[in-house]
C-alpha cells in the first residue's frame, strides 16, 4: 500500500537521522600511523588552573607536531572518583595529575603501590625535585611523579584594611591577640574562617602545628606511621587545637564559622569585611584577581613566640600510567612541563610557586615573608600529605566542625584521629 | 458515562477486568512475549549483571584499584561496629521518613487546594512544579547560597527586622538536617502534587454534590470519596518518596557535604566517601548492601501499611 | 450563599497565591541574580535588576570548556532524545506484554523490573564501565545512552505497565476482530490512547537524563564531549563561586526543559487522568 511504504520510509529516515547524529558523536577515531594522541586527565580547583594548563598544552602541541593532546578537566571534588573508575575500568589516561603523598586514593603513593604508575626514576628532571618533597613522590625507592607546584600554608591579609586601621601583621601570639582586639573594635572580622567547606577547618591548624609539632619533631608523620607516637600522646596537637579554641574565645573569628563556605570568606576578605583568612598560597592570587585595586599579603601564622616554622608542599604532580601505549610521547610531555621555563609559566598563571623556583628559594613578592623560613630550613611538609587516604577530609575537617559546634572535645577529636589512622593504616 | 471512578491503578491488577466468559474467549490474544525481550535483555545486561558483579566486592577488601582479596563477611562485621555507619543509617531513615510524610502532606494539600475552582490554578500549579525540572545539584547550590551565613535568608531576616532569628543554618547540625529536608521538599512537592491532582481529577463533581445533598460533612466526604480515589496516587507517591528519600545524594553533597561534623551523612553519601575518599571500595559495597536491604524493608512495610488501609 | 462562597474561594485563591509567591522566591533569586553583576549584587542582593545584564549568560556560555555550552547543549539533546526514545519504545513493548498476561511468568518479569528499581546503581558502575570499555563504548554518547537505558528501564516499565493494565481491553479486542496484529494494535490503538501518559513518562525519563551529572562525568571523561550539567560545573571552582555566572548557567540548563514542560503542562496533568475515565 502506498501509505504503508511512505510510513516505512518515514521510519527509515528517522533511524538514519539518529544514526548519523551518533556517527558524528562517536568519539574514538582510528589512530593508524598518524600523530600520537595523548590522553591527559587533570583536576582543577580554580578556572586559572585550567587556563594555565591549557596554555601550556597549546604551546606544547605547537612545538611538537607529531603529538596531539586530548585533556579532560575534572573538578577536584570528583577527581578521585573519575580517575579511580578509569583506572579500575582499564581506561587509565596516559598522563594524569596526582596529588603527591598518600592523602588521596588517587595520590602518587597509593597509585604507585598498586602498580598503576610508570617508574620515572631514570628521567633527568628528577634532579629538580627538592629533597624535602622527594618522599611524596617516591615509593620503594623509585620516583613516580613530577611535583609541579608548591604551596604554603599561612594567613592571607587584606593589607589595605590593615594599613587603614594602622595594624601590623602579627608575628607572635600576643600580637595576634592585639590584632584581634583592634580589628574587632573597628568592626572588621579579624580572621574569617570557612568551616562549611570540609578543608577549611585544618588550614589554620596546619599553620599552628608547624611550630607546635613539626618544629620539635620533623619526622612526626613517619613516627606516627610506625606507631611510635599518637595524636593523643602529642602535646603539640592538643595544644594547637586548644589554641584554635582560645582564638575563638578571644573573638578572633566571625560569629558563624561553621556556616561559612570559602567563597563567602574570600568575598569578606576582598571587600574588606575581614582582615585575614587562613589558606594556602594559591588563594593569594585569587584574592588579588577578585580585587585588583586592593593589596593583599600572605604571612605565616605564629604558633609560638619564637622559633616558628611553616608548612607547605606540592599539591599537584604529573604521573604516567603504567599501562600507557604511548610511553615515548608521555615522557616527552613530562620533559616539557618540567623544563624550568614552562614550569614557571604554569605556576605563574595558576598563582602557585614553581617547583624549580622553590628549590632556588625564588618566591613571588607576595610570599617574601616566607623566604627566611625556607633559608633556615623551617619548612615542613604539609601535614596530611603523608597520612592514610581521606583522613583529613573525613575525620579532621568534620572533627573541627564538630569542635566548633560543641559536639566534640579536643580529647575526643584526638582519639578519633588516632582511630581513623589505625583503621586507614591497615589497608 | 459517570462510571465508577477508575483513577490511577499503577501497580495493581486492573479492576474492571471481569468479563463474561463468552467475551473473554473471543478477546484479543495476550501480547507475544517477544515484545518484552529487548527491555528484559537491557535490564539484565546493563543493570542486574554489573550490579551482581559489583556486589561480589562486598566480600573483598578491594580499594578500588589493583588486586582484591577475599575477606568473607569481615566487612559486614566491621560495619555492625562502625558508629559512623550507624549514624548514617539513622540519618537516612529519619530523612526518608520525614520526607515521605511531608512531601505527601504538602503535595496533597496543594492538590486539594488547586484542584478546581481557583482561577489561577494552572499558573499556580506550574509555579509549584517548576523546581522539579531543576537538577538536584543546582538545587543544592541555590539553597547553599540562600542558607550560608551571609546568604539570602539571613539578609532578608535582617532586612525585615528579624535579625535576632539569624542563624548559621548550615553550620548547626540540627538546622543543617532540616535544610536538606527543606531543599528536597521544595524541589519535589510539586511532583507529588501533580500525581495527586491526577487522582483527584478522576472524581466527578456529581459525587460530592450528591454527598452534600445527602448531608455528609466535608470530613466525611473527604474520607469516603476523596481518599479512596487518591489511594493509587498515595501508592505511587510513597514509593517514589521512599526511593528518593533513601537515596538522596546530590543535595546533601552540595549543601553540607555530610557535615557539619558528619551530622548529615546518609548511607548514600557514606557509600561514596568510603569508596572514593577513603579507598575502601569493598566496605562501601557492603554499605550499599545494607542500603538495598533497607529499601526493600521500607517498601515492604509501605505495602503492608497501605494494604491495611484498603489500597495497594 | 453565593456571596459567601465567592468570598471563601477568593480567600483560598489569595492564600495559595501568597504561598506560591513565597515558594517561588528561590527561583526568583535564581533568575534575578543571573541578571546582575557581582557589584550590583553586593549593593542590592534581593531587588530587581536595574537593567538586564546578560554578560553572565555570555560568560557562562563561553567559559565551559570542550566545545562550550553550545556543544554541550547538542550532546545533551542527542543523548536525552536517544535514551528517551529507546526507553519508551522498548518499555512500552515490555509493559504491553506484562500487562496483557496474567501468568506466573508475567508476575516474574514484573518483579524483575520492580527489583531493578530497588537495586542501587553504584554497585554496578565499575563492572559496567569495564565491560563497556572492552567493546569501545566508553567515551562515546552511545555508551552513555546505553547506561541510561539500563538504569531507567525499570522505572519506565513500572510506570507504563500500570497504566496499560488499567486500560479497558475493549479497544484492543475491537482491533483484533478487525484483524490487526499485536504490534499494530499496540502502536495504533493502545499508545495513542495513552499518549499523555507516554508523554509524562517520557518527560520524567527525559528530566532525569538531562540533569544527570555523574554518568556523563564518568563515561564522557576523556572524550571531547560533555553534557550541559558537566559544562555547568566545569566553571564552579573549589574556592570561589561566582554565583551570578553559575545561576546564569543553571538557567541555561533549565531553559529547554522548562520550555518543554510549559508546553506539555496541560498534557501532563491531563495525562495521568485521561485514558482511564470510563
Amino acid at each position: 500500500m502506498e501509505t504503508r511504504r511512505i510510513h516505512a520510509l518515514k521510519w527509515l529516515a528517522a533511524i538514519a537521522t539518529l544514526a548519523s547524529l551518533f556517527a558524528t558523536g562517536c568519539g574514538s577515531g582510528g589512530s593508524g600511523g598518524g600523530p600520537t594522541t595523548l590522553k591527559v586527565a587533570a583536576s582543577f580547583a580554580t578556572p586559572a588552573d585550567k587556563a594555565a594548563l591549557a596554555a601550556v598544552i597549546s604551546d606544547f602541541t605547537r612545538t611538537h607536531a607529531d603529538i596531539k593532546v586530548n585533556v579532560t578537566y575534572t573538578p577536584i571534588a570528583q577527581y578521585d572518583q573519575v580517575l579511580g573508575t578509569q583506572i579500575a575500568g582499564g581506561n587509565a589516561p596516559d598522563l594524569m595529575y596526582v596529588q603527591p603523598g598518600a592523602a588521596h586514593t588517587t595520590g602518587a603513593i597509593p597509585l604507585a603501590k598498586k602498580g598503576a604508575l610508570l617508574d620515572l626514576s631514570d628521567q633527568s628532571w628528577t634532579k629538580r625535585i627538592p629533597a624535602s618533597m622527594r618522599g611524596l613522590v617516591t615509593e620503594g625507592g623509585k620516583v613516580y611523579a613530577w611535583p609541579q607546584e608548591i604551596s604554603f600554608e599561612g594567613m592571607i591579609y587584606n593589607q589595605s584594611v590593615l594599613d587603614r586601621l594602622k595594624v601590623a601583621i602579627p608575628t607572635t601570639p600576643s600580637e595576634v591577640v592585639t590584632y584581634c582586639r583592634k580589628l574587632k573594635t573597628a568592626g572588621v572580622t579579624p580572621y574569617e574562617l570557612y568551616l562549611q567547606d570540609v578543608f577549611g577547618g585544618y588550614q589554620l591548624l596546619y599553620s599552628l602545628v608547624a611550630t607546635t609539632v613539626y618544629e620539635k619533631t620533623p619526622d612526626w608523620d613517619q613516627q606516627r606511621m610506625t606507631g611510635k607516637t599518637t595524636f593523643a600522646a602529642t602535646p603539640g596537637w592538643r595544644g594547637a587545637l586548644q589554641t584554635y579554641l582560645e582564638l575563638r574565645d578571644a573573638d578572633c573569628f566571625q560569629k558563624s564559622p561553621n556556616g561559612t563556605p570559602i567563597s563567602q570568606a574570600l568575598a569578606a576578605l576582598t571587600t574588606g569585611k575581614a582582615g585575614g583568612t587562613p589558606s594556602v598560597s594559591v588563594v593569594l592570587a585569587l584574592a588579588q584577581q577578585a580585587n585588583p585595586k586592593g593589596r593583599f599579603a600572605m604571612a605565616p601564622f605564629p604558633g609560638a613566640d619564637a622559633g616558628n616554622a611553616v608548612t607547605g608542599g606540592p599539591l599537584t604532580a604529573w604521573a604516567v600510567s603504567a599501562r600507557t601505549q604511548h610511553k615515548a610521547a608521555a615522557l616527552t610531555f613530562l620533559r616539557y612541563v618540567s623544563d624550568p621555563k614552562v614550569n614557571r609559566e604554569i605556576a605563574r598563571r595558576a598563582g602557585n610557586i614553581a617547583t624549580v623556583d622553590f628549590a632556588a628559594l625564588k618566591l613571588p613578592p607576595g610570599l617574601a615573608r616566607f623566604v627566611p623560613y625556607l633559608r633556615r630550613g623551617d619548612l615542613h611538609v604539609l601535614p596530611g600529605l603523608n597520612w592514610p587516604a581521606g583522613i583529613q577530609d573525613t575525620t579532621l575537617g568534620p572533627g573541627i566542625q564538630a569542635l566548633f559546634s560543641g559536639s566534640q572535645s579536643v580529647s575526643g577529636l584526638l582519639r578519633q584521629l588516632d582511630n581513623a589512622w589505625n583503621a586507614g593504616a591497615r589497608r | 458515562m459517570a462510571s465508577a471512578p477508575q483513577p490511577l491503578a499503577a501497580g495493581t491488577a486492573s479492576r474492571g477486568a471481569r468479563r463474561p466468559a463468552r467475551l473473554r474467549r473471543a478477546g484479543a490474544p495476550a501480547a507475544s512475549w517477544l515484545f518484552a525481550v529487548p527491555a528484559v535483555l537491557a535490564v539484565l545486561a546493563l543493570h542486574y549483571g554489573p550490579t551482581i558483579a559489583g556486589a561480589v566486592y562486598a566480600f573483598t577488601d578491594w580499594s578500588g584499584i589493583g588486586a582484591a582479596q577475599w575477606v568473607g563477611a569481615r566487612n559486614f562485621s566491621d560495619l555492625s561496629k562502625d558508629p559512623a555507619a550507624r549514624d548514617a543509617l539513622w540519618n537516612s531513615l529519619r530523612l526518608a521518613l520525614t520526607f515521605v510524610v511531608l512531601a505527601n502532606l504538602i503535595g496533597l494539600a496543594l492538590a486539594l487546594g488547586l484542584n478546581r475552582t481557583l482561577k489561577s490554578r494552572f499558573l499556580l500549579r506550574a509555579l509549584f512544579f517548576a523546581p522539579v525540572v531543576v537538577s538536584p545539584i543546582a538545587i543544592g547550590y541555590l539553597w547553599q547560597y540562600i542558607l550560608q551565613s551571609d546568604g539570602a535568608l539571613n539578609t532578608i531576616l535582617a532586612g525585615i527586622g528579624l535579625g535576632g532569628l539569624q542563624h548559621q543554618w548550615l553550620g548547626d547540625p540540627t538546622t543543617a538536617r532540616w535544610a536538606i529536608l527543606v531543599a528536597m521538599l521544595w524541589q519535589l512537592s510539586g511532583l507529588t502534587m501533580v500525581i495527586y491532582l491526577a487522582g483527584l481529577a478522576a472524581i466527578p463533581d456529581e459525587y460530592y454534590e450528591a454527598a452534600a445533598v445527602d448531608g455528609a460533612s466535608a470530613w466525611r466526604q473527604f474520607r469516603k470519596i476523596t481518599v479512596p480515589s487518591v489511594a493509587p496516587a498515595i501508592a505511587i507517591n510513597t514509593t517514589l518518596g521512599l526511593l528518593i528519600g533513601l537515596r538522596v545524594f546530590d543535595q546533601v553533597i552540595a549543601l553540607t557535604n555530610g557535615g557539619p561534623g558528619n551530622a548529615t551523612q546518609t548511607l548514600a553519601t557514606e557509600i561514596y566517601v568510603q569508596a572514593f575518599t577513603l579507598g575502601r571500595f569493598g566496605y562501601s559495597t557492603a554499605i550499599a548492601f545494607v542500603l538495598t536491604v533497607l529499601i526493600v524493608v521500607m517498601m515492604a512495610l509501605r505495602s503492608f501499611l497501605l494494604r491495611q488501609r484498603g489500597s495497594v | 450563599m453565593l456571596f459567601r462562597y465567592r468570598k471563601r474561594v477568593l480567600a483560598r485563591e489569595l492564600l495559595f497565591m501568597l504561598a506560591a509567591a513565597i515558594f517561588s522566591l528561590p527561583l526568583y533569586l535564581l533568575v534575578e541574580l543571573s541578571l546582575k553583576s557581582p557589584s550590583e549584587t553586593a549593593r542590592s542582593p534581593l531587588g530587581l535588576p536595574h537593567h538586564l545584564d546578560l554578560s553572565n549568560y555570555s560568560s557562562a556560555w563561553s567559559s565551559a570548556g570542550g566545545g562550550g555550552m553550545g556543544g554541550a547543549l547538542l550532546t545533551s539533546l542527542l543523548i536525552t532524545l536517544a535514551a528517551v526514545v529507546l526507553l519508551i519504545v522498548f518499555g512500552s513493548l515490555a509493559g504491553y506484554a506484562i500487562a496483557r498476561h496474567t501468568s506466573h511468568l508475567s508476575t516474574g518479569v514484573w518483579l524483575l523490573f520492580v527489583g531493578g528499581l530497588l537495586l542501587p546503581t553504584q554497585l554496578g558502575t565499575i563492572p559496567l564501565y569495564s565491560g563497556m570499555r572492552s567493546v569501545g563504548l566508553v567515551g562515546t554518547p552511545v555508551g552513555v545512552v546505553l547506561v541510561y537505558v539500563g538504569q531507567l528501564m525499570p522505572l519506565t516499565v513500572f510506570l507504563l505497565t500500570g497504566f496499560i493494565r488499567a486500560l479497558p481491553r475493549d479497544y484492543e479486542e475491537a482491533a483484533h476482530v478487525d484483524g490487526a496484529s499485536q504490534l499494530r494494535t499496540l502502536v495504533r490503538v493502545v499508545l495513542p490512547l495513552l499518549r499523555p501518559i507516554v508523554a509524562t513518562v517520557a518527560i520524567i525519563d527525559g528530566l532525569i537524563v538531562w540533569n544527570d551529572f555523574f554518568v556523563p562525568l564518568l563515561w564522557l571523561s576523556g572524550s571531547a564531549q560533555q553534557t550541559l550539567p558537566l559544562a555547568l560545573y566545569s566553571f564552579v571552582g573549589a574556592f570561589t563561586s561566582q554565583w551570578n555566572v553559575i545561576f546564569a548557567g543553571i538557567v541555561i540548563v533549565i531553559g529547554p526543559i522548562l520550555a518543554m514542560y510549559i508546553a506539555a503542562q496541560r498534557h501532563m496533568i491531563r495525562g495521568f487522568t485521561s485514558g482511564i475515565r470510563g
